[in-house]
């Protein structure tokens, strides 16, 4: 685990440092992938775009940050390729997916297709077609005592409890101290939408006021000197915007909560309003059931493929760069019109006893969380020439909350304190309970996503250091018995460098939908896929900007613009164009 | 192969127009005190004035389908072929047993067209609504045709002139009405009308807006004689008719799904078919005839654009489909003219009909005068909300789509043209308000 900080801690590694992350910002480059940030310094010439803010960094080291490297403006090359376009995107594609999920449907309508086909069970999709048809034409003529046959897919386990979802897992942390005008916009609408939760998200059939949990501790930035200057011109828009936060000095912080250690630090950032925590599990059954009484309706199952006209041969081109369809130039106008503009037709759901339904559709709103960059795959995304080649840079990123004891903590008088080296502790509760994580720092100490483990070498390495160092009263943290919920918990009770043997009474993992390119949203259509509206990369701020985000997709699926709050910025169009939309302060 | 099928058809459409013209003055010179003059072909086949009419409609609407649906199966152009033989046969068939028949059998056709190519799980039960409503309304009028020697009625329409009496009229009118009731639809019994248009394909759309509904008009025209020698009073149908119509009418204006507007808009104008109809007036008589047709053009071509818009799209939405003057603008163009016909501008043959209805009325009922001038207003509302919804306002596509080809501009061009030109020609020629 050492050795996989040890890059982290090295001051060569520091330039990479950007807002808690390793360098993240990417370029497209015309051969249809991300490049990292060492390709594209040395690939591109030096463009005219802005650097940005110099970064927050919270690591472990204090140097100063180097400006971030100018990065290269994308140029889509027009340089003649030999490969025929989209053939090796499309052959990747096909390996991933098996081939007989990607019939032509076009030329399977009719009869047979959809003859006396009854929502949620048939297709013909399935391993056994003929076979499970007649169970299920059985299954229709058995009287209700007897036992309906079941169907099993292997394979597939359906957790629709939400156990790896990103909006239960997360840790449901609500702020108003961002860097960006529309993060602070979007966060002040989804406040006041918490706050009238149990009137918005009333129905009469349930039992009880619906409640979300909005407990408002307030927040407490801490920054040192490379920082400080980032946090009081955040501050400064905070301010102009109606939040209600105030700069406190080291003897102002100590003054106010005596259990931090001041130590390194600068300047203070707190919130008084409309800061703390909600419970992300409550608004999001809540949610559901308001929906289900406006006449929603849920279908449980995963999304295993879409149907997309980019799959249609009429969008391919041939060897000579003609379009299969019209005869024209690729490089012609009107081809261009008609081959950009994909859409897509179908979501095929697998459902819980192994079918799989067509569910066709005018408007599809991706808001998958962690998935949304196989989905945006699925949907075609990335499969194209020039501007189709961009997919979303949205992907899984694993997070660890640790749950720690500590009567001699901190106490009521606990914010949610967000440390300069990146670690952040909240309050859970009233019983000296603190729930604790920090953020990787840099791409190579991310965990591994294959599963959910929790790595407690990372805890004790990473979190708990300095952690212990900016609040004391952590060192002698006690756990009230072994009680770990959640996945595969690895207790280390050797750590060589800390005095107290130190256990946790509670841990998990959690997927974390990240946007890499700029650890901000993507809020809108897709500028090609005409019929795909995007609602992705939360990067840890999903539950506080849903609100408004659900908002602006509404207005963008009725008056095809964002009315309320001006959120173009967010757009996809940032991702073609590298106008990144970063965030200085961040969680996670 | 099986477009040489559709030979007969075309070479019979022009046959059949000029009949038309021959129809017509059968037409006008037919007597409405309880006597339909018939131009018997055969025994058992020919053709009265609306008839004429109807049966030129039924060829131009199954053309305007096979040349609209010439992506589908095979089969899909079979059904359409056996389904525009039953309702031409329908028609045609000159015994009232005959009629029936086709009258059911023309059922079969449609709900394998609602189920076969239908988009949506729900057409499940819009097919059992459609199956249920004809089936259950019409069986009456199997009884009163199988007990007709009980009732002194005879087996063909030429009998039936008023030859009919008993105690039980007004249950006997109800036989004979009741299944074309729920056929035209009338309001009360429309409900299965927006579940199948909803549910069934673009062309399924526009053989039931097109000619089915028709069957309704021309059964209801074929047993007035028999109902007016009853004696019972058909006002209760008739009130019916004009105020529901104009209920509807209402609900079309805040109607979101483009072909629930449109299967609504075409309750509200048969109501005022079967106000024409059982006025047994001549001018409300031509009325009804002529707003049969002329709906069967326009009807049918906007659930085509409906049907088009739907394949651009993916919705039938009005929210969501805004801003198509910029993005399909060859086919808005039919668009507005469509909507044009449907809210009765002039010269088109809607706008006739339209005014010998209002006519009609205002002589009969001052109510039901001011309940179709209503009718008349809310027509115009709810198509300029159909037309301004989806061709202005901002669009979610950045750049225009594919109009869709000549064969679209053909059918619509075409239904356009047919209730503008030809039966508005002819109504002009045959029309003697002296």
């Amino acid at each position: 685990m050492l050795t996989k900080l040890g890059p982290c801690l090295s001051p060569m590694w520091a330039r990479l440092l950007y807002s808690g992350k390793a360098g993240r910002v990417r370029s497209w480059h015309s051969s249809g992938r991300w490049l990292k940030q060492d390709e594209v310094v040395a690939n591109g010439p030096a463009n005219e775009a802005t650097p940005p803010p110099s970064a927050v960094v919270k690591s472990h080291s204090s140097q100063v940050e180097k400006p971030f490297p100018e990065r290269t403006l994308v140029e889509f090359a027009e340089e003649e390729t030999s490969v025929p376009v989209m053939s090796l995107k499309e052959e990747e594609y096909r390996l991933k997916v098996k081939d007989s999920y990607l019939v032509d449907y076009k030329n399977n309508q009719g009869l047979v297709r959809y003859m006396f086909k009854k929502p949620f069970e048939t297709s013909y999709l399935t391993n056994r077609p003929i076979q499970n048809n007649i169970l299920r034409a059985v299954d229709q003529i058995k009287p209700q005592s007897m036992q309906k046959t079941t169907f099993f897919k292997e394979g597939i386990n359906h957790h629709y409890e939400y156990r790896q979802c990103v909006t239960t897992t997360t840790g449901g942390t609500i702020r108003l101290q961002y860097s960006r005008q529309e993060n602070i916009e979007m966060a002040q609408y989804g406040v006041d939408f918490f706050r009238q939760a149990g009137k918005l998200l009333y129905t009469h059939h349930a039992p009880h006021q619906p409640r979300v949990n909005f407990h408002p501790t307030g927040l407490l930035a801490l920054a040192d000197d490379s920082q400080a200057e980032l946090l009081e011109q955040t501050h400064g828009v905070q301010i102009s915007l109606g939040v209600r936060a105030e700069l406190m000095s080291p003897a102002q912080l100590s003054k106010r909560f005596p259990y931090i250690n001041t130590q390194g630090v600068a300047v203070a950032s707190h919130g008084h309003e409309c800061a703390g925590r909600v419970d992300p599990f409550a608004l999001l059954s809540n949610l559901k059931m308001k929906c289900e009484d406006l006449g929603v309706t849920f279908v449980h199952g995963d999304v295993h493929n879409f149907v997309h006209e980019m799959l249609n041969d009429q969008k391919f081109v041939d060897e000579e760069g003609r379009s299969l369809k019209t005869g024209k130039a690729v490089t012609d106008r009107e081809s261009e019109i008609e081959r950009v503009h994909n859409r897509v037709t179908e979501a095929h759901i697998h459902l819980p006893d192994g079918d799989v339904w067509p569910l066709a559709a005018g408007r599809f709103i991706l808001c998958g969380g962690h998935q949304n960059g196989h989905l945006g795959r699925l949907c075609g995304f990335g499969l194209g020439k020039e501007e189709l080649v961009a997919d979303l840079p949205v992907e899984p990123r694993k997070r660890y909350y640790f749950k720690l004891s500590a009567p001699q903590g901190p106490g009521l008088n606990c914010p949610l304190v967000v440390d300069n080296t990146g670690v952040f502790f909240r309050r859970e509760g009233y019983g000296g309970v603190y729930y604790v994580s920090r953020p990787p720092g840099c791409l190579e100490n991310e965990p591994s996503t294959q599963n959910l483990d929790v790595d407690m070498d990372y805890f004790h390495e990473w979190v708990l250091p300095p952690l212990v160092d900016r609040v004391p009263a952590f060192k002698d943290a006690k756990a009230s018995g072994l009680n770990c919920q959640g996945y595969i918990c690895i207790l280390n009770l050797n750590c060589s460098f800390l005095p107290t043997i130190l256990q946790v009474m509670d841990c998990y993992g959690t997927f974390e939908d990240v946007n890499f390119h700029d650890e901000n949203p993507v809020i809108g259509p897709h500028p090609y896929h005409t019929n795909v509206l995007l609602g992705v990369g939360g990067s840890g701020m999903g539950i506080q900007l849903a609100p408004a985000i659900g908002r602006a997709l509404c207005e963008y699926l009725t008056e095809h613009e964002c009315k309320t709050l001006s959120l173009e910025n967010f757009d996809f169009q940032r991702l073609l164009f590298h106008k990144p939309m970063f965030e200085a302060i961040h969680l996670s | 192969m099986f477009e040489l099928l559709t030979l007969p058809a075309i070479f019979s459409h022009p046959i059949c127009m000029g009949a038309s013209l021959v129809g017509g003055y059968f037409f006008e010179l037919s007597e409405f005190s309880g006597e339909h003059l018939w131009v018997l072909s055969s025994v058992f086949t020919g053709l009265d004035g609306p008839g004429f009419f109807m049966l030129s409609l039924n060829k131009c609407i199954f053309l305007g389908i096979i040349f609209s649906g010439s992506s589908e199966s095979r089969a899909y152009s079979i059904i359409v072929f056996i389904l525009s033989l039953i309702v031409g046969g329908c028609f045609q068939v000159h015994s009232v047993v005959g009629f029936y028949v086709f009258f059911e059998t023309s059922l079969l056709p449609m709900m394998v067209l609602i189920l076969g190519w239908g988009y949506q799980p729900e057409r499940l039960g819009a097919s059992k609504y459609l199956l249920a409503y004809t089936v259950f309304f019409s069986f009456p009028f199997l009884i009163y045709i199988l007990t007709g020697s009980v009732f002194g009625g005879g087996l063909s329409f030429s009998d039936w002139r008023g030859n009919a009496s008993g105690v039980w009229g007004g249950l006997l009118a109800w036989f004979l009405l009741s299944g074309f009731a729920v056929k035209i639809p009338v309001f009360g019994l429309h409900l299965w009308l927006p579940k199948a248009h909803v549910e069934a394909s673009s062309g399924g759309s526009m053989v039931l807006a097109g000619v089915l509904l028709k069957l309704g008009g021309i059964g209801f025209w074929r047993v007035m004689p028999e109902v007016e020698g009853l004696g019972v009073s058909v006002d209760l149908l008739s009130s019916l008719a004009i105020w529901g119509g104009l209920s509807v009418s209402i609900i079309c204006v805040v109607q979101c799904d483009l072909k629930l507007l449109i299967a609504y808009s075409s309750v509200s104008h048969m109501s005022l078919v079967v106000w024409g109809l059982l006025s047994l007036s001549l001018l409300g008589s031509q009325g009804g005839v002529l707003m049969m047709a002329a709906h069967g053009f326009s009807s049918s071509g906007l659930f085509y654009q409906a049907g088009l818009i739907y394949s651009k799209s993916g919705s039938r939405s009005l929210l969501l489909n805004q801003g198509l003057l910029s993005v399909i603008p060859g086919l808005i163009f039919y668009w507005f003219f469509l909507n044009c016909l449907s809210m009765g501008t002039p010269p088109s043959s809607n706008f006739l009909s339209e005014i010998e209805i209002l006519t009609s009325s205002s002589v009969l009922s001052g109510s039901a005068w001011g309940a179709v001038l209503a009718m008349a207003f809310f027509s115009v509302v709810y198509s300029m909300v159909a037309y301004t919804m989806t061709s202005q306002g901002r669009s979610s596509s950045q750049g225009r789509m594919e109009s869709g080809g000549s064969s679209c501009s053909l059918v619509l061009g075409f239904h356009i043209l047919c209730s503008v030109l030809l039966i508005g020609l002819f109504s002009g020629v045959k029309l003697n308000l002296g």
